[in-house]
């Protein structure tokens, strides 16, 4: 189970990849999960609580160390948060977001765009 | 909010930082739009916005798979994206419909049309009520949609409604004439056609070897150019082209006449028939959506219902809170083009009626029963 592989975490000691920091906020998400199965509310206001005070760098971290430790949720609900935050945005946004810059040569991705164009619908405005 | 979070708080989330997994999953939780965006940000996310197996499947699956077997349709074999692509528009179908206008002659068929999803298709049913003088009903599957593992839409009824045809649904044969290829085309959301396509066999042998179009492949690497092109193309004969005279004038009597409730509005029309070559089996029928099919809180009377009325046999009545307060029940199946004393059972203008009034609502109260 999900345990497995946080027991193992714990064993192996000179694991690095985990820093105490993530730990603790990654490993009380299962029981926390389960006292509030029931009821899917509250484990979202939990959740939004969780990442009003998280930063960026954080959660990449988080990300990382749910995956580490194999925890499905756990990883599904921070990559979950990352895609909200770029839901609807313009492509501009998006790449502020992460940090990237545009590649493409000036016709390349207008013709990308269209390739995709039975997609674009619903864009917000900045 | 124009500035994203990384300049509020000076650092920014690395794409790059992830492995392709994580990647994907987070790709996974989008639209197909947002995935469009994403992809044009940058070269590098380009395949990967196009990895079908991964990003499209776990799309697919995140909204349907609870629903449908997300792998079995096309045996497996088309492309997740272009599945997604029809899924998307199809599960607008689930619910129930009422048939508007006349059937088909000499086809006792009854009004009222339930979709479902099957493993790899989805199916529409007629509900017709069972005569034994319960409140059962009976379900006979006659409308079938899936996809063809090269891709194509393949759509087909049966007029008879024989339920038993279908296990095997990818291994159809038309050979059995009594099955008859139809495409559904939508009017809005609310509102589609289903009419005999007499182009089918002669576009199903040939119609994939078509470079421009061709969406139904599937591989992850780099050269794929499959989705290229024709962006709106998954059907063989797709041309955004007029509707013949007969059905444009069908359609404007319709709308004019229409009072019953659903939207009319049409917001993209899909047509693809041809000429007509030889004798049709099936003439074309229109179906409206009956949306509100359930009771709310506020509105408990709302939706389908089962009922008995004076003549003691079972009908499909739909009760429906108008916007000026009234409540008004009517059958399923009477003509709806017009609001006529002789096919409602009861209208109110008093939303909160606590008294019993009337003997035909009196008895509709009683026995109502809710339709599953």
């Amino acid at each position: 189970m999900k345990f497995c592989t946080v027991k193992q975490y714990f064993d192996d000691e000179n694991n690095n990849n985990v820093t105490n920091g993530i730990a603790t906020t990654v490993i009380p998400l299962p029981n926390k999960h389960l006292k509030i199965k029931a009821n899917n509310k509250e484990m979202e206001q939990y959740e939004q609580e969780l990442l009003r005070n998280v930063m960026p760098q954080e959660l990449t971290k988080l990300i990382l160390a749910a995956n580490y430790l194999n925890f499905k949720e756990a990883l599904d609900f921070f990559c979950r948060t990352v895609a909200n935050a770029i839901q609807n945005k313009s492509v501009d946004y998006v790449r502020k977001f992460f940090g990237l810059e545009s590649d493409f040569e000036p016709g390349e991705e207008e013709k990308l765009c269209k390739e995709f164009a039975w997609s674009f619908e619903g864009v917000d405005e900045d | 909010m124009a500035n994203p979070k990384s300049n509020e708080r000076g650092g920014s989330i690395s794409f790059t930082d992830f492995p392709e997994d994580v990647q994907l999953c987070i790709l996974s939780f989008l639209t197909p739009s947002e995935v469009s965006t994403f992809a044009c940000t940058s070269k590098r996310f380009v395949s990967l916005c196009r990895n079908d197996a991964k990003l499209w499947f776990t799309m697919c699956h995140r909204r349907w798979g609870s629903m449908t077997q997300i792998r079995k349709w096309g045996n497996g074999k088309i492309a997740f994206r272009l599945l997604y692509k029809t899924l998307n528009e199809w599960e607008n179908l689930i619910g129930f419909w009422r048939r508007s206008g006349p059937g088909n002659i000499g086809i006792s068929s009854p009004p009222l049309v339930f979709f479902e999803w099957g493993p790899s298709f989805l199916t529409g049913s007629r509900i017709s009520p069972s005569k034994n003088g319960t409140y059962s009903v009976l379900k006979s599957p006659f409308l079938w949609m899936t996809l063809s593992q090269e891709g194509q839409t393949v759509n087909f009824l049966d007029p008879d409604g024989r339920a038993e045809v279908l296990d095997c649904v990818g291994e159809l044969d038309f050979s059995d004439n009594d099955l008859v290829p139809v495409n559904l085309s939508f009017m809005g959301k609310t509102h589609f056609v289903v009419e005999e396509n007499m182009n089918f066999f002669a576009f199903s042998s040939s119609n994939f070897r078509r470079s421009s179009s061709s969406s139904n492949l599937r591989c992850d690497d780099e050269t794929e150019d499959s989705i290229g092109g024709d962006s709106g193309s998954f059907s063989p004969s797709h041309s955004p082209g007029s509707l013949p005279d007969r059905l444009m004038s069908e359609m404007y009597q319709h709308f004019a006449n229409r009072t019953s409730p659903g939207s009319g509005d049409k917001r993209r029309q899909r047509r693809k028939e041809k000429e007509r070559q030889g004798k049709r089996k099936w003439e074309s029928e229109h179906f409206v959506k009956i949306v509100n099919c359930s009771p709310t809180l506020t509105r408990p009377l709302q939706g389908l219902w089962k009922g008995i009325y004076d003549d003691m046999s079972l009908n499909f009545y739909l009760v429906v809170y108008e916007d000026n307060g009234g409540i008004i029940c009517r059958r399923v199946g009477d003509s709806s083009e017009r609001i006529s004393s002789y096919g409602l059972v009861f209208w109110t203008s008093n939303a909160t009626f606590i008294e019993s009034p009337l003997s035909p609502e009196e008895k509709y109260l009683y026995d109502s029963h809710k339709n599953i």
